[in-house]
């Protein structure tokens, strides 16, 4: 752990390469896959754990019947509208919310009870108001996606120093003005995390819409595989969803890379 | 700097809010609001009434409840263990954190297809998957606070031949104390989103449970009576949380 | 003059009295060389202070003597045994507040005693007694934070006195506090050393804290360290902490002229 000045000559590159992180996960993550191949079947029965030979096999077979192209895109979709749709309901609340103390006291509770609500209960009602389909997943998906933007946008704008407000107003600014060009590019890194965040809770909302409203989306499509008692499909829609995960991840990073915002920043959720 | 608003206009302002809502729920004609697929505010309180009277409001928040509960103690000691392993050695850091953080990416609730496979519908199975979601915020919980732990302490733990087991409970816990109050804060909401998401997929008891049949039945009234009794479970349960929480960050 | 020490050959006659012994160590962190061949050695009782340029490795060589690293070649004895582990004869006090924030004082102070398994009522009568010595006594209940600087760092040295090690390890433990509350604790450190018979290695920038404090100075180069030379200082007399002497300033003058020779220009 931490604080000891390790004394050993450095062995050569070959026992570097060896002790590095990037080699003992592959490591690891090669035992799990062959520890999992190895028991399914044989020590465990396939029913609970299926096989990564089968998981493989099933998502060729998606990729093949379209299955994949189908799903994954209206996933992407519903994630993508969801995501648009609370930012621009989420941002202007901010604002108006952040600039006067007498709304921040009166909404206040008001926002804070509606977050603390488990979003997937709306899911029946979504279908009772909504019908089944895209359009209940895009509202649950904006729903849970909304509350993380606000509240991110929501801080950053209230930790704004005061004298940029300030010279707004000296400067004649209206508030669409002294929003666009002082309020909010003072507070954004963290419009840049409640964004970030925003699109990954879109992708969550997503499935959960998908999974209690839809009948479309990689959502589900895990919770059919599941109801056929499918556990080879279930795993490979998980599969999917991890791909998808990974790729929201990977273009968040390389995005706040290109901002130079700092990554990772903690998100107020 | 705007002077902070007066309590009592806010407090007015609120209820006036809130009566307003109430009020355009119950008298909003039918062509507006079609009471069909949103119900009154007297309907659903009578809808409540019926079922506290029958028990069933009782018998489900208690079910909800008991998967809260216990889903957060196993997940805790779970994640609390774990993340003391992985913060024993860097070896085991690197075996245990690839895992974790590769679950950790995924929408928890596309897991519950796959618990129902392993574990059926029943409560058992929403507990096992609560207590999965919390895991997580007590895993990163220990393995941040121990990482935050100065190495000048460690240094001296060892100069006082502590054994690990000592430096675990003398030094880690104590220093991780702060990082478990903040997590339990965050853990609860979520303990309860998560019990309920499991019981709106595929239950047969709870509030989840009940706010799906009623939808899949049309009751509004019951869906919004379920609805709102969960509002002030989850809400009560946060508060009495964050209330002893802060108590344990204070020598922080 | 100063005379040069340099452990060439073992004197076998003085090995009892060898409490600390460097031979030949060298040690290398990320390719970087940080120590190079150093040999000295500490005798029981005696104050060693080393004196360097920033960075040059003063801290490893104590990391080394408590055992916390290991040479990459060459040999830390400590009373003639080549350490292994984690040395528990050893009490280390660093720059740093290494005090427990959620522990009282008097808790903070018995935590080595409560870590080898004395009884309770024992742990607290002797950091009772430890506490006077530094004379904090009455404070046992209070919180470190409720604490200035000289009492926190008063705190630490009780602790790492509780469990009376045979050698105290010093790395800039002072360098925090201020001028006046430095020169009263330095004070009482010397008193406590002589008093208890304790070999002491102290890592200093403070070159009038080691003369002031030491029988002898070592000079350390700038990285990677090598052994310069040693100054005795143990003869020399009116060697106040507060300033420096006008018949002492030949000593601060080399140990100055060294230091600046090891950082810039040099």
């Amino acid at each position: 752990m931490a604080g000891r000045a390790p004394g050993r000559e450095e062995r050569g590159s070959i026992g570097r390469i060896l002790r590095s992180p990037g080699a003992h996960r592959i490591l690891a993550f090669a035992l799990i896959i062959g520890a999992w191949q190895f028991l399914s079947g044989r020590y465990i029965s396939a029913y609970f754990i299926s096989s990564p030979s089968d998981i493989a096999t099933k998502i060729v077979t998606w990729a093949r019947d379209g299955t994949i192209a189908r799903h994954v895109t209206s996933t992407v979709l519903i994630t993508i509208c969801g995501f648009v749709l609370a930012s621009a309901l989420a941002i202007p609340l901010a604002l108006w919310v952040s600039a006067s103390k007498l709304v921040d006291a009166v909404l206040g509770p008001f926002i804070y009870a509606a977050y603390s609500m488990p979003k997937i209960v709306l899911g029946p009602a979504l279908v009772l108001w909504l019908g089944i389909g895209l359009l209940p997943a895009i509202a649950l998906s904006c729903i849970t996606a909304f509350f993380l933007v606000f509240y991110n946008v929501y801080v950053g704008l209230k930790q704004v120093a005061p004298i940029h407000t300030i010279s707004a107003k000296l400067l004649g600014a209206t508030p669409l003005q002294a929003a666009m060009k002082f309020r909010l590019p003072a507070a954004g890194p963290f419009v840049a995390t409640g964004l970030s965040q925003g699109l990954i809770y879109a992708f969550h909302g997503a499935m959960v819409g998908e999974m209690t409203a839809s009948n479309v989306g990689v959502g589900y499509l895990i919770l059919f595989s599941g109801s056929r008692l499918d556990s080879t499909a279930v795993m490979a829609a998980l599969v999917l969803i991890g791909l998808i995960a990974l790729a929201i991840t990977l273009l968040l990073d390389h995005t706040l890379g290109l901002l130079g915002t700092a990554k990772g920043a903690q998100a107020i959720a | 700097m705007q002077p902070s608003a007066n309590p009592i206009l806010v407090v007015t302002l609120r209820l006036l809010l809130l009566l307003i809502a109430i009020g355009l729920w119950q008298f909003l004609p039918s062509s507006v609001l079609d009471e069909f697929l949103w119900s009154r505010p007297l309907d659903v309180l009578a809808q409540m009434s019926s079922w506290i009277m029958d028990g069933t409001l009782l018998w489900n928040a208690a079910d909800t409840l008991v998967t809260v509960g216990l889903g957060l103690v196993l997940g805790g000691a779970v994640g609390v263990a774990l993340g003391l392993l992985a913060g024993f050695s860097i070896v085991t850091e690197r075996l245990l954190l690839g895992p974790v953080q590769m679950l950790f990416a995924l929408p928890k609730i596309t897991l519950v297809p796959l618990f129902i496979l392993w574990l059926g519908v029943g409560t058992q199975q929403h507990i096992v998957f609560t207590a999965v979601v919390v895991f997580f915020f007590f895993f990163f919980a220990i393995f941040n606070g121990i990482r935050g732990i100065a190495s000048v302490h460690h240094n001296n733990f060892e100069l006082f031949g502590a054994s690990p087991w000592q430096m675990c409970r003398l030094l880690v816990l104590p220093a991780c104390r702060g990082w478990i109050a903040l997590s339990l804060r965050l853990a609860v909401p979520y303990a309860f989103v998560s019990a309920v998401s499991a019981e709106v997929v595929a239950s047969t008891s709870g509030l989840g449970y009940l706010v799906k049949t009623s939808a899949s039945v049309m009751n509004a009234s019951g869906m919004f009576a379920a609805m709102i009794v969960l509002l002030i479970v989850s809400l009560a349960c946060s508060l009495t949380i964050n209330r002893y929480a802060s108590n344990w960050a204070r020598f922080d | 003059m100063p005379r040069p020490i340099l452990a060439a050959e073992p004197d076998v006659s003085r090995l009892g009295k060898k409490v600390l012994s460097f031979d030949n160590v060298s040690l290398n962190y990320d390719g970087l060389s940080i120590l190079d061949n150093v040999s000295f050695e500490v005798e029981r009782g005696e104050f060693v202070a080393l004196i360097g340029p920033s960075g040059c490795g003063k801290t490893t060589l104590l990391n080394l003597a408590a055992g916390l690293a290991t040479p990459a070649s060459g040999t830390v004895r400590y009373a003639g045994e080549i350490l292994r582990s984690a040395n528990t004869s050893a009490g280390y006090l660093t720059q740093e507040d290494a005090l427990l924030p959620w522990r009282d004082v008097i808790s903070n102070v018995s935590l080595p005693l409560e870590i080898k398994g004395v009884a309770r009522a024992e742990r607290v009568e002797r950091a009772r007694a430890i506490l006077a010595k530094v004379g904090l006594k009455g404070f046992e209940r209070h919180k470190p934070h409720q604490l200035s600087g000289g009492m926190r760092k008063r705190v630490s040295l009780a602790r790492t006195l509780i469990y009376q090690p045979e050698t105290l390890l010093l790395d800039e433990p002072f360098g925090a506090l201020d001028a006046q509350t430095r020169v009263l604790i330095q004070e009482e450190l010397l008193s406590i050393c002589k008093d208890l018979g304790l070999t002491v290695l102290l890592v200093t920038h403070d070159i009038v804290e080691a003369i002031g404090l030491a029988d002898r100075v070592v000079l350390i180069s700038k990285r990677p360290a090598r052994l310069c030379a040693t100054i005795d200082v143990a003869h020399v007399a009116n060697r106040r902490l507060s300033r420096i002497e006008p018949q002492n300033e030949r000593y601060f003058d080399q140990i100055w002229d060294h230091l600046r020779s090891q950082t810039g220009g040099g």
